[in-house]
């Protein structure tokens, strides 16, 4: 019973609670017997709130009894990104400085959670404060990879996506600065979405780059991240970059399953060289099943997209640094004392955030200040914004010949613990296919595209949309799933090895 | 660190050279123009929440190291 629990989509789980075939107390119970039996090995989580859900699951089960009309993911269960607040449990960010920190408010997205009754199951690991692509930067040790447990989930959302991708939930919230929630998916055999810039409320998600982070929804079926996506977004007074428009018609966009006639758009500039053969393939592959089903795939060029890394390289760094401020040693979090000499709030704020910040935290700071500088800061921060102009045009170009966008989401799949974690340029480069996205605010989805032929791990395939088209991505992005469950004979992450000793 | 920093930010030079002195700047993805909401006390944290992660407190304050140096 437990393993059919927790292989269901979410979309079937809410549909066995409402046929009371469930309760929300077993899928519940069932999803964190699940966490106590994998995730030793895992570590997806950084927190596990077992009172909390399962008080969450017997309400929804009450109220269902007692005929209450709840929403349709009732009783449903999440797991949330250890960098999105929440009352009752503690939040990291995957920090040394915020070790044991329990927020005094809940985040917009897990208020809505907590509206919608869906039972929180705990809080996922990350990269520190979100910087990274393999979930390695966490102060707490990294996730593996559910496929290969020697190899990296993605970053930052690794936590998120190895959660889902081994069954120990069936969706999740993940946040996107460059690819955070799109990378790790397309490295884990799941799919996730990065919404529209400002679709989805930021209130409560900590800042690492303000004009780039999204939060968004980690899945493993298109159609449990759409009605997630209808969940989590809309307008939110407490986040000033929050857009007035109401997200509905995703769900009903991802079981459509219709591309006849639509126009996509292959980015010339993000496959081929530097992708890994078994990704191109797997490209390539889909691309065909989408022409067989009627789309009309036509190529596409965005030349500054060759600039977009670099220039996020010193907009992320800048705004991070200016983020990070906030830790002083002071407010919240860790207070570390100097050895000897003067106590002044300088030199405690010096060794707070010496103690407190990872590498990689520190790596970004340290850019970032110097590229906001007196002297440097038209030649980077102001340059680099005037790049994020020359990303837009080339959206806007491509989106008048093309409804949407395709590329692989990374250009490898998942690499070794350990592998890239001294070469900071290369780990990088992973996020080369996503960062355009955040560059200019626009939607963008990853949903597994096969295995690649010469390692047999998963392969993402991106979405884009053009900016509030996020019913696009939904569109397409379930048509692919369909086309490629039918040649597989069943989701992808069936094929995933079997954790944990469960038969 | 001193060593990979430098990779770092000469491999971000490319960016300086690329757009001419024509192109705006863009700092925020999607443009907005700034609303105003009527003036009224909104959801606050009460003293006891917003000090309740402080390493140090003091009478409903913040307690913080000494801000000058004696010398």
């Amino acid at each position: 019973m437990t393993q059919e629990i927790i292989r269901s989509t979410a979309a079937q789980l809410a549909e066995k609670l409402a046929a009371k075939e469930l309760s929300a107390v077993e899928v519940t119970q069932a999803h964190l017997d699940r966490i106590a039996e994998v995730d030793g090995e895992v570590n997806a989580f950084l927190h596990v709130n077992t009172q909390e859900a399962l008080a969450v699951a017997a309400e929804v089960d009450a109220a269902r009894a007692q005929g209450e009309e709840l929403h349709a993911l009732a009783g449903v269960p999440i797991a949330v990104k250890d960098l999105i607040v929440t009352v009752g449990q503690p939040t990291t960010a995957a920090s040394k400085i915020l070790e044991g920190w329990h927020s005094p408010y809940d985040a917009t997205v897990v208020k809505k959670l907590r509206a919608a009754k869906m039972p929180i199951l705990g809080k996922t690991n990350l990269d520190e404060f979100a910087m990274g692509s393999s979930t390695e930067h966490s102060a707490y040790g990294p996730t593996r990879n559910p496929w290969d447990l020697d190899r990296i989930p993605g970053g930052s959302g690794g936590g998120s996506a190895a959660a889902v991708a081994a069954f120990e939930a069936p969706l999740a919230l993940g946040t996107d600065t460059g690819g955070s929630i799109r990378q790790p998916a397309s490295v884990t055999g799941s799919v996730g979405v990065k919404p529209t810039y400002g679709g989805v409320s930021r209130y409560g998600a900590i800042a690492m780059a303000s004009s780039l982070d999204q939060i968004g929804p980690v899945s493993r079926t298109v159609l449990d991240s759409a009605l997630l996506h209808e969940v989590i977004g809309g307008h939110d007074p407490y986040d000033s970059t929050s857009l007035q428009e109401s997200w509905t018609g995703l769900a009903a966009a991802a079981a459509s399953g219709d591309v006849k006639g639509l126009r996509i758009g292959i980015i010339k500039e993000l496959h081929g060289e530097g992708y890994q053969t078994g990704v191109e393939n797997r490209f390539n592959e889909s691309l065909e099943l989408l022409k067989a089903a009627g789309a009309e795939v036509v190529e596409v060029s965005c030349p500054n997209f060759q600039y977009a890394l670099g220039a996020y390289y010193l907009i992320m760094p800048s705004e991070a640094s200016s983020n990070l401020a906030k830790f002083d040693g002071v407010r919240f979090g860790l207070r570390a004392l100097p050895e000897d000499g003067p106590m002044t709030i300088e030199r405690v704020m010096g060794a707070t955030r010496a103690a407190g910040f990872g590498d990689e935290v520190k790596r970004r700071i340290i850019l970032g200040t110097y590229a906001l500088s007196a002297g440097y800061y038209d030649a980077y921060y102001g340059s680099a914004q005037k790049v994020r102009t020359l990303i837009q045009r080339d959206f806007d170009a491509a989106f008048a010949q093309a409804d949407v966008l395709i590329s692989p989401t990374a250009p490898t799949t998942a690499f070794k613990l350990g592998e890239k974690l001294n070469d900071p340029l290369a780990m990088y480069l992973n996020d080369v296919a996503t960062i355009p996205a955040n560059m200019a605010g626009v939607p963008g989805i990853s949903i597994p595209g096969g295995l690649a032929d010469e390692d047999g791990l998963p392969v993402g395939i991106q979405f884009l949309a053009p900016a509030r088209q996020d019913v696009r991505l939904y569109r397409a992005a379930g048509a692919l799933e369909k086309l490629l469950e039918e040649k597989w004979g069943g989701p992808l992450l069936a094929q995933a090895p079997v954790l944990g000793g469960a038969k | 660190m001193a060593g990979e920093l430098a990779v770092i930010v000469d491999s971000v030079k490319s960016v300086s050279e690329v757009a001419g002195a024509d192109v705006p700047a863009t700092s925020h993805p999607i443009p907005l123009s700034n609303v105003f909401r009527e003036d009224v006390v909104g959801h606050v944290l009460t003293a006891e929440q917003a000090l309740s992660g402080a390493p140090d407190a003091d009478e409903n304050r913040f307690k913080v190291p000494a801000i000058l140096d004696e010398e």
